[in-house]
């Protein structure tokens, strides 16, 4: 319930930060990096990240938040949340790190295979991956000034 | 350089084009090559018991182009003196993508054969309606579509194979290879799996024996190029080919849609035959040509029917 509050008051909150930026005591920045196959001298093939200049529909990227605790105070109940943008499906978690929990609606947040999808003619259906429009990441613990970390998940240019 | 009159059969390409991508069905729909996807990230937090949130930079991605095509035998090809070979050619790159074509006859060593593109979307060569491709280039195909083209075999021709190649004119090479900023949209385009190349090789018999009509045609516009547009003559060829055994054989030919036919221009085996019927040997009106053939003495024998119209 207490996330509940939260994301309710969230709108109003993001616009007075918007009109008068205080010290950002959280620094959160984002890369979108192109998985490439590789090649190696010894013939095996190995999945490297790269700037994403040639991709193409069908090709996977990794979508990566920073985060860091540039403050003096520790940050509680922090919620790391990305929607997925138009022209890209989510396809799952990174290969390191937690995965994050999904959503299809942007309110219900769940692991993908507890949620379904309504169907126009009524009914339902069990969502996929490519019907995510909301990751996000809760952290467990207060982050500590001085630490951040990396969240990732993958998707794939529609 | 196209003519005017070609222009408008380029819209009946693009026309025919698109009722081919109807019939094909919906493919999925791919983000378009140009699309920027821009990535946003948020946050929310709890400080001094007050909620707080922070956005992310806006990280921005160029959905690149990628170039490939394919090539298939036609369902079948039109035999003849002059004959078509029906082959069609298919944008499966994402983008809006011209091709250069290449056909060559290995046997007999013929390079850079005629090509013309099927302008009204009929499956079957006609001059007065196909136009030549210019310099042997398509016209731009948006992605997913396909086009039907014939290459004109030399009346020589005959048990040669022909080799037909297309290219991306906006490059090729093997898969992966990159063309900064060529990609629609401005992003770069880069080919595909096919390498944006692709090759076809078909064999080019020689008619069965029996009895056979093969058509052929040439044009003639009133500036004496052979640009099909209004105005130009076509003088079609028929050519019977009689095993020596046919009964009352006879060459009929509708005069095509879109043309008028030429007065006076029936000819059999050069000999003029009046239009009206009456006692030689054919009759010709706006609705078709009809010729009886001297019936055969038991050996083979070639009879040629030739009239004209203009293209209206």
């Amino acid at each position: 319930m207490r996330h509940l509050a939260l994301l309710v008051l969230a709108a109003p909150i993001a616009t007075a930060v918007a009109a008068a930026p205080p010290a950002r005591p959280l620094d959160l920045s984002t890369r979108v990096l192109a998985e490439v196959r590789e090649r190696a001298a010894d013939g095996t093939t190995r999945i490297a990240l790269a700037a994403p200049t040639r991709v193409v529909p069908g090709d996977r990227v990794t979508v990566m938040l920073d985060y860091r605790n540039t403050g003096t105070a520790p940050i509680a109940d922090l919620v790391l949340a990305n929607p997925l943008p138009a022209g890209m499906a989510y396809r799952g978690p990174a290969a390191t790190g937690p995965a994050p929990e999904v959503s299809v609606d942007g309110r219900r947040y769940a692991p993908l295979a507890q949620l379904t999808l309504a169907l126009p003619g009524g009914g339902s259906r069990a969502a996929a991956a490519a019907d995510v429009t909301h990751v996000r990441w809760r952290l467990a613990r207060p982050l500590a000034p001085g630490t951040g970390g990396t969240l990732a998940f993958t998707a794939t240019i529609r | 350089m196209l003519s005017a009159g070609q222009l408008g059969i380029w819209e009946k390409v693009a026309a025919a084009t698109s009722v081919m991508l109807a019939a094909a069905g919906p493919a999925a729909a791919q983000t378009a090559p140009g699309t920027p996807i821009d990535n946003v990230a948020d946050a929310r937090w709890t400080a001094a018991a007050t909620p707080a949130a922070a956005r992310s930079n806006r990280d921005r991605l160029i959905v690149a182009e990628r170039l490939d095509v394919a090539l298939a035998a036609g369902p079948e090809s039109v035999t003849g003196p002059a004959r078509a070979v029906r082959f069609v050619l298919s944008n499966i790159g994402t983008g809006s993508e011209a091709f250069a074509l290449a056909a060559t006859l290995a046997r007999s060593g013929t390079a850079d054969l005629r090509l013309a593109a099927d302008g009204d979307g009929d499956g079957r060569y006609d001059p007065a309606r196909d136009p030549l491709l210019a310099d042997g280039q398509t016209p731009a195909l948006a992605t997913g579509a396909a086009l039907t083209l014939f290459a004109l075999i030399p009346a020589a021709a005959d048990r040669d194979t022909l080799s037909i190649e297309a290219r991306a004119l906006t490059g090729s090479g093997a898969p992966g290879t990159a063309f900064p900023g060529a990609g629609d949209g401005g992003g770069d385009a880069v080919t595909g799996a096919t390498g944006a190349a692709a090759r076809l090789v078909l064999p080019v018999e020689r008619d069965a024996d029996g009895p056979a009509l093969a058509k052929s045609q040439s044009v003639r516009a009133a500036d004496g190029s052979e640009r099909a547009g209004a105005g130009a003559i076509v003088t079609y060829t028929l050519t019977a080919r009689l095993a020596g055994t046919e009964a009352d054989p006879r060459v009929d030919d509708p005069i095509p849609a879109g043309t008028r036919y030429l007065p006076g221009s029936l000819t059999l085996d050069g000999a003029p035959l009046s239009d009206a019927a009456d006692a030689d040997a054919g009759t010709a009106d706006e609705a078709r040509i009809d010729v009886c053939l001297p019936a055969p003495a038991g050996t083979p024998v070639t009879h040629t029917v030739r009239f004209a119209v203009r293209i209206s």
